[in-house]
């Protein structure tokens, strides 16, 4: 129940800042409808779904940062120590609450970008599209998955530099910045040597048959996940053990 | 949770507290018994908001033990403990009713027809933000939040501070009422000591992270002939 009452606190004070945002891009979707006749077809998707989903992707792995901020800067931080809730879960709720509504967002701008771009410029897609539908839906389900998992890994790193700029009586902001650096080298160091224990397990298929197939190394990812986990555990720990106020 | 009459609330063995060259808290023994208000006193700077602080658990001793309802400071004493901070903690952007809401979803010892008792008795507006309360309202609901569980200990850090004189009797009042000596030992950080005086039982003297004096209140007064608000010099120089 205390996790729930967590959650829906967090989810309440950054909700509306993605709900302007989905509103803003949608504003751009409408106005790419009726003024963007003359644009590159290229263009019109890079600006109105590529760099909308990393602008929201940011913003999620910013909310990490500001989350945590925002409870030492309003002094709550006080009201958190003293709760009788393990840390990890503590982390684990901020983290859901920054995740539900990136995913709330993208479905947002992809029903968006599906409903006004696409069905705007039907006439000049439906005689190549349909065919290569199952293609598209493979890529755009990996890249999916992999850019949330991208995003859950940089927010959890973020979390993790925060709370090590806590552990510092000054320049914390220093000591966060160097966490950060640090956490991303130290995985991309032993992320290889690691996924390569791995060799063995299934391979992901990007793509489809008809086209370029590509497999990908499940070992990366895999290792990766647990590297997540282990992170959010371990930022429950410096929370629950570590930080004072 | 039960905890055996004859075993102290609260105790601490050799507890030290040190941040960087300063030293906080230096080798504080103390064990609280069970069923008391207790007048935690001291200058600024003696050491008073670390010690409750680490009793509530959201700071660590740097050496020394501590054993708060039987247990050491982690998720599971937290439940056993209700603390309040001097600075204001509570979310602004949540309603007082809200406020409770969170809250109450924590702790298994609630007891909402306290609350919305106190919440009567103290003249809080339910529906308001906790960042439109003044300063006095803000106070009167960080005390609701405390004494509204049924839990061995309460630990209170200066109540009374930037709270009007009105104000201040009101919350004297509702914790004396509030208090149960049979289940309950409330230890209670202020300067004003002369509105609190007549709630201890016992008072703790504590200078430069040192405890001076730990006596009744009564004991203190016939020795020093003189009420606790006049007696600070005395017991710590």
């Amino acid at each position: 129940m205390g996790f729930g009452q967590l959650f829906k606190k967090e989810w309440k004070s950054i909700f509306p800042l993605y709900a302007v945002f989905c509103a803003v891009v949608t504003a751009y979707h409408l106005f790419t409808l009726y003024r963007g006749a003359g644009w590159e077809e290229d263009f019109i998707f890079v600006s109105t779904f590529i760099i909308p989903a990393v602008i929201v992707g940011l913003l999620t792995v910013g909310m990490g940062y500001y989350q945590l901020q925002t409870e030492w800067k309003t002094n709550s931080i006080y009201l958190l120590l003293s709760l009788p809730i393990r840390g990890w879960k503590i982390m684990s709720a901020k983290l859901l609450a920054s995740l539900l509504p990136l995913l709330v967002s993208m479905s947002w701008i992809t029903a968006s970008f599906a409903v006004v771009v696409l069905r705007g410029r039907w006439d000049t897609m439906h005689d190549f599209f349909p065919p290569l539908l199952p293609f598209l839906l493979n890529v755009a389900l990996n890249s999916l998955w992999m850019y949330l998992f991208t995003v859950v890994f940089l927010a959890v790193l973020l979390q993790f530099s925060f709370l090590c700029g806590q552990l510092a009586a000054r320049f914390q902001r220093t000591f966060a910045c160097l966490a950060f650096i640090g956490g991303l080298w130290l995985v991309i160091r032993i992320s290889p040597p690691l996924s390569g224990l791995l060799a063995g397990i299934p391979g992901i298929a990007f793509g489809s048959d008809d086209t370029d197939l590509l497999y990908l190394h499940s070992g990366p990812f895999l290792v990766l996940l647990l590297l997540c986990a282990g992170l959010v555990w371990l930022n429950g720990y410096l929370f629950e053990k570590e930080v004072e106020v | 949770m039960n905890i055996p009459d004859n075993q102290p609330v609260i105790e601490l063995k050799g507890l030290h507290k040190r941040y960087l060259l300063k030293h906080a808290l230096r080798g504080i023994d103390l064990s609280v018994r069970r069923g008391s208000i207790v007048g935690l006193l001291g200058p600024n700077g003696s050491g008073k908001s670390t010690l409750l602080k680490m009793m509530a658990g959201l700071i660590h001793p740097t050496s020394g033990s501590i054993t708060v309802n039987g247990l050491t400071p982690g998720a599971r004493s937290k439940s056993t403990i209700a603390y309040l901070p001097e600075i204001d903690h509570l979310y602004g952007g949540m309603t007082v009713t809200e406020t409770l809401t969170f809250i109450s979803a924590f702790y298994a010892d609630w007891q909402p027809d306290k609350a919305a008792e106190m919440l009567d008795r103290l003249e809080l507006d339910s529906n308001q933000k906790v960042r439109n309360l003044s300063k006095g309202m803000r106070a009167r609901l960080k005390l609701i939040v405390a004494l509204s569980r049924k839990v061995p200990l309460v630990l209170l850090d200066e109540p009374f501070s930037g709270i009007a004189p009105p104000s201040r009797e009101k919350i004297v009042r509702s914790i004396i009422e509030e208090f149960n000596s049979e289940e309950q030992t409330i230890i209670l950080s202020t300067h004003s000591v002369n509105e609190a005086e007549p709630m201890f039982d016992d008072v703790i003297f504590l200078f430069e992270g040192q405890i001076k004096r730990y006596e009744s209140a009564d004991r203190l007064r016939s020795e020093f002939g003189c009420s606790l608000e006049n007696m600070w010099e005395k017991v710590c120089m």
